[in-house]
């Protein structure tokens, strides 16, 4: 099977991920951060690391990393955790629903209002925008660092200064960047940065981060045991207590320890070219395929992210998959959790193939995805 | 003879946060829990050495400690 759905989760995870999940279950089995015996300690040693881990590949001291199940959680324990009745957001264009459905959830309650900016290639354009739609009671910039549909990188840093100047709080989705992107968090204008762990930081299913870069800490969404301060009846006001009530997965964490260890041993810069290399190999490719309409720019460092849009003449986005599939290349169909997207390109419609790509891929199964869809293209 | 000092912590991660910041400061310092917490279950840390100076690398590294006020005397439980 090609496998060319990364940005869904990366797949295969790393051998060293599959061997620390192994051991996890086998030799850390006891719950971190409850108990005292050598095994919680031991346990609770190997969640550390894991902290360790991301502050080094983020520049964040490791109580600012918080885990979460997902990237989807985090965005909503920050964003519910910050804002208040009567507040405004601003969102981009481009945003996945795991930022969207939040912020139109909140304004149906009645809590807060939010406008949605649009996002150029013209980065000086976009920020006049996003400061075009600024209000006297604008609290957050919600915004993705790159479609997950399109893969257009927005920028994040020129926003977040502007908002860091007035005083509002700048999210960052980093859902598709986190492992290819460098964020140095102790520069970069971020507040609240949020990502899966089971895509670009080869983690496992069941895995995410939310890492809190300010003093302002959202209250939680979800209130519980901490293992810390027990006979208080409020959550703990340090992190990562605050807001991590419950027991952590420990199993997956201690995967995404060996995940993002593989990424710093890799580095997301060699990770990044490598994609984006094999990314313009296999856009160029289908350049020259009659019948390809490509949604996505010509692969560009810095500006696109290594997945493609497309469609095939006369096919449904879900047939081609379906036919894809039979062929047994894995590639994403349809619209992608991202109704803002697919709307800003006028492909709301039918939707889009996504194809997208990750560290274990090569020039052959670009090759062969090339066939595929000349194949399919032709009616064999 | 060196002290040995309990140095209550405010969670399990400031712990082991500051067993490597004593540990890298040549201290021999262990994370363990801390049965004498009024407000309930908590973490501490172990030292052998200077506990003043060990108090204050963990401040400078951001390491938040627990007062000793916020403690049960040994022994005896707080009326």
């Amino acid at each position: 099977m090609i496998y060319f759905d990364n940005a869904a989760t990366t797949f295969p995870k790393p051998p060293c991920v599959v061997k620390a999940v192994n051991e996890a279950l086998l030799r850390y089995g006891a719950n971190p951060g409850r108990s005292g015996h050598d095994l919680s300690l031991q346990t609770a040693q190997k969640v550390f690391e894991c902290r360790e881990r991301v502050g080094k590949l983020f520049h964040c001291q490791p109580e600012q990393v918080i885990f979460t199940k997902n990237c989807t959680e985090s965005i909503n324990v920050a964003i519910k955790g910050i804002v208040r009745p009567g507040d405004h957001v601003i969102i981009s264009d481009l945003e996945h629903n795991a930022v969207y459905r939040v912020v139109e959830s909140l304004r149906r309650q009645g809590i807060i209002q939010y406008d949605v900016a649009p996002v150029f290639a013209d980065d000086q354009k976009t920020l006049w925008h996003f400061e075009h739609l600024l209000r006297s009671n604008t609290r957050l910039i919600a915004c993705t660092h790159g479609s997950n549909v399109f893969g257009f990188c927005v920028p994040i840093e020129q926003i977040g200064l502007m908002a860091r100047r007035r005083g509002i709080f700048m999210l960052v989705d980093a859902a598709q960047t986190a492992g290819l992107l460098d964020y140095d968090l102790r520069r970069m204008p971020i507040d609240y940065l949020c990502m899966p762990g089971h895509k670009g930081l080869y983690g496992p299913a069941g895995t995410g981060i939310l890492i809190v870069n300010t003093e302002h800490l959202p209250d939680p969404l979800c209130e519980g045991g901490t293992g810390s301060l027990s006979m208080e009846p409020t959550m703990p006001d340090f992190l990562p207590d605050r807001l991590e009530s419950g027991t952590v997965n420990t199993s997956g964490i201690i995967g995404l320890s060996a995940g993002v260890g593989f990424v710093l041993q890799n580095t997301p810069k060699k990770l990044y070219l490598h994609e984006m290399q094999l990314c313009d190999y296999l856009y160029q490719k289908l350049c020259g395929i009659r019948g390809v309409t490509l949604y996505s720019d010509r692969p560009c460092l810095g500006r696109n992210l290594p997945l493609i849009a497309l469609n095939l003449k006369n096919i449904n986005p879900e047939t081609a998959a379906e036919a894809l599939n039979r062929h047994h290349i894995a590639v994403r169909a349809g619209f992608h959790c991202a109704a803002l997207a697919h709307q800003k390109m006028g492909t709301d419609r039918y939707g889009t193939i996504r194809v997208s790509l990750g560290a274990f891929n090569h020039k052959n199964e670009a090759d062969a995805f090339c066939m595929a869809v000349k194949h399919i293209l032709a009616g064999r | 003879m060196d002290t040995i000092t309990n140095i209550p912590v405010s969670s399990l991660t400031y712990a082991l946060k500051g067993q490597k910041v004593l540990e890298r400061y040549g201290y021999k310092a262990w994370a363990g829990r801390d049965h004498n917490r009024v407000s309930g279950c908590g973490y501490q840390l172990t030292v052998r050495g200077d506990p003043e100076k060990a108090k204050e690398l963990l401040v400078q590294y951001g390491i938040r400690l627990v007062s000793q006020d916020s403690r049960l005397e040994r022994g005896g439980g707080k009326v």
